[in-house]
């Protein structure tokens, strides 16, 4: 019963970490996630994502690429090369769209790529495989 | 100083004419008063000074309302008319009278120019040998033959004479000043010629030399120093290049380039880089020689170094204003979706249309957008095309679908014809779609309201045959040979009010050639425009394929021509329907009207 309980509370609270430098994507991003029931953890800076990752073991990482100092693929190279973080599954949401980049952006460790601007139900869609 | 001399120039062309004759009256009327005192006249003699005052008050006399030429005859002929016949009377032609046969050319010389002098001179020769032939032949008497030699005639005589002499002067004078101080001015221009930092050489119409900067002798060794006069096909190393010269010089209108060798310091054949242009005297030739000094190379290999760079740069900057164009997009686009799908509860009908349009506008941005960023790929040979097999019909009836609102709005005619066979081709889905959008587009915002827009697509041969004509504000002629090329606008629709970015047409067209295509523009100013896009993609066999090639193309024209009739009659519908209930009527009645014309 009380096993239940937790499995429940676990997929009810599963945690999205979302690394993004624009105030209203992530604003966007977050009123998304939450209307579909998932708790969010929120960065604008690169070098927070890897200590909030570390911290708090969010369930899915959404990751811009351009941010300000430090790039979301290098996040991304740190999370991956990190024994405890690796199994993170990192959806890349960018305005690098052009020809080649979602190919560069998944030679990077990212799962998933996500070019903005976004469409609620192909975000949607995809944060669910990551996380149903 | 030019100034001061030209007005004492002005002064005395003025006043030597009048100065001289009215010397030349009050000679005669002093002489003939104190002759008449000394000795009473008879009658011939005052006739024959009273013609020797003519000269004299036509000079005078003669009004300025004359064209120049008619006073210098009208002079000419009186002073050569009345001084022959006084000097017939006075003593002939050798007698101390002929000295009177100087006085018109003398006085010509003192009111007038050289030119005039000349007619002059000769007339009165003319007349002084007539009147020397007379005194030979025949013995006449001659009874005034004292006259001239008493002492008021002879001074009086003398006086004219160095007068007209010292005005004849000063106006010589005068005029080699002026020469000088024109030749003066034009030697800057001379000087800044000569040691031009480039070899140019001026010729006139026969190819002569007229002048040439010192730079021409260290490209052509051995020149002589002073060039002038000398052909220019002198310079050339042998007879070819001698006519290669000269048939340069009679292209200058067309090409104003040509080549040819002249003989290097060792004798050995050197090229030179001709370019010509026409001027008055002839043609101004600009030479360069063949081999570039190092410096020169350096500099042209940074100017190709900079324009790289700068293509990366442009890019560069293309890719990240894509980027920093998009990330609010997501903002515009996100929400408006999320609104859109009513997401957090019910929405009211007035907001949730403007949703949709937030959304639409924001979808359409992103598409001009992402014809920047084609454009930028393609110019960078970047793009690459996605090849897949698809039926095109497909795509036509999409497109049309995006553009149909738009179009409505603006009371326009849209008909979509696709034939009534399958049109599976062998091409890149997105690029299709970009092409048929960028046309659909661009004739629907370049056509006013009530017009037409018609699209069709066939199979004719092994061409996937695209043509989007509307009756709108047309191209003319030299600004479709324009089009296509990137960022450039025809004028029609810059003075249409309409903007882009200029690259629509450009897109198609680089699409089009991408698929070994082509893009054909017709138009007329003001009577439509028809875009042809011609891709030889066709997949598959094509069933019943008609073998006629043109039928189709022409049917895009009627099809509009009758779109378009259909489209006066819905803009004089709605104006009836707006007059006659101003406050009910909308767009949907425009959308009533056009469906019920369509069927």
């Amino acid at each position: 019963m009380k096993d239940n309980v937790d499995t429940m509370l676990q997929v009810m609270s599963k945690k999205v970490l979302i690394v993004e430098d624009n105030e209203l994507n992530m604003k966007l991003f977050h009123d998304l996630l939450e209307a579909h029931g998932y708790e969010t953890l929120q960065t604008r800076e690169g070098l927070k994502a890897l200590d909030l990752a570390r911290e708090h073991k969010p369930d899915l990482i959404l990751m811009d690429i351009q941010l300000p100092e430090v790039s979301g693929l290098e996040v991304t190279k740190w999370i991956k090369d990190d024994e405890d973080l690796s199994k993170i599954p990192v959806v890349a949401v960018t305005a690098f769209a052009m020809k080649g980049d979602e190919e560069r952006i998944r030679k990077g460790g990212c799962e998933a790529y996500l070019s903005k601007p976004i469409t609620v139900t192909s975000f949607i869609e995809t944060v669910r495989k990551f996380l149903d | 100083m030019a100034k001061t001399m030209r007005r004492a120039f002005l002064t005395i062309d003025r006043i030597g004419g009048p100065v001289v004759h009215a010397v030349w009256l009050c000679g005669v009327i002093a002489s003939a008063i104190a002759l008449h005192q000394s000795q009473a006249l008879s009658m011939n003699a005052i006739c024959g000074w009273a013609a020797l005052a003519l000269p004299g008050l036509v000079g005078l006399g003669l009004s300025s309302r004359l064209n120049a030429d008619s006073r210098r005859f009208l002079l000419t002929l009186s002073w050569v008319i009345p001084v022959f016949a006084a000097t017939a009377a006075f003593g002939g032609a050798l007698s101390p009278a002929a000295f009177i046969f100087l006085a018109g050319p003398a006085a010509m010389a003192a009111a007038g120019r050289r030119s005039a002098v000349i007619p002059s001179a000769i007339t009165n020769v003319t007349a002084f040998a007539i009147l020397g032939v007379l005194s030979l032949t025949q013995i006449s008497a001659q009874p005034f033959s004292d006259h001239l030699l008493s002492p008021v005639p002879a001074l009086s005589l003398a006086g004219f004479f160095a007068i007209a002499l010292i005005f004849a002067g000063l106006r010589a004078s005068l005029r080699l000043d002026r020469t000088r101080d024109a030749a003066k001015a034009l030697q800057p221009v001379a000087h800044a010629f000569e040691c031009a930092p480039a070899a140019l050489v001026a010729c006139d119409g026969e190819g002569k030399v007229i002048a040439a900067s010192r730079a021409v002798r260290a490209l052509v060794p051995g020149a002589p120093r002073n060039l002038e006069g000398l052909p220019i096909e002198g310079f050339a190393f042998g007879e070819e290049d001698s006519s290669k010269i000269l048939q340069g010089l009679s292209q200058v209108h067309m090409s104003g380039r040509f080549t040819f060798s002249v003989r290097s310091g060792d004798g050995q054949r050197s090229p030179i880089f001709a370019r010509s242009a026409a001027s008055p005297e002839g043609t101004v030739l600009h030479l360069h020689g063949g081999a570039p000094d190092q410096s020169y190379i350096d500099s042209l290999k940074a100017e190709r170094d900079e324009a790289v760079a700068a293509n990366h740069a442009k890019s560069d900057f293309l890719a990240s204003v894509s980027h920093e164009l998009r990330t609010p997009l997501n903002a515009i686009i996100g929400f408006s979706d999320v609104m859109k799908s009513r997401l957090f509860g019910p929405l009211p009908a007035r907001y949730a249309e403007y949703a949709e349009l937030i959304h639409e506008s924001g979808c359409h941005l992103l598409e001009l957008i992402g014809d920047v960023l084609d454009m930028s790929k393609i110019e960078a040979d970047r793009y690459e095309l996605t090849l897949e097999n698809f039926d095109a019909r497909d795509v036509v009836e999409t497109c049309a679908k995006l553009v149909r609102l738009r179009a409505e709005d603006k009371g326009l005619m849209l008909s979509v014809d696709t034939g009534d066979q399958d049109l599976i081709v062998n091409a890149d889905r997105k690029a299709v779609r970009q092409i048929l959008l960028n046309l659909l587009s661009n004739a629907v915002k370049f056509t006013p309201d009530g017009g037409a827009v018609a699209v069709m697509a066939r199979a004719q041969g092994d061409e996937f045959v695209l043509a989007v004509g509307d009756s709108g504000v047309g191209i003319s002629a030299d600004e479709i040979d324009k089009l296509g090329q990137p960022y450039q606008q025809a004028r029609s629709a810059i003075e249409n009010g309409e903007r882009g970015t200029g690259l629509g047409l450009s897109l198609v067209r680089a699409l089009a050639e991408m698929h070994g295509g082509l893009m054909d523009i017709q138009s007329e100013r003001y009577q439509g425009t028809t875009v042809t896009v011609r891709l030889p993609v066709l997949s598959g066999p094509q069933p019943n394929r008609r073998p006629d090639e043109d039928e189709d193309t022409l049917a895009v024209h009627s099809q509009i021509r009758r779109a378009q009739e259909a489209g006066q009659h819905i803009a004089q519908a709605s104006a009836q329907a707006s007059n006659q209930n101003k406050t009910e009527f909308d767009g949907a009645s425009v959308v009533s009207l056009n469906q019920r014309i369509a069927s």
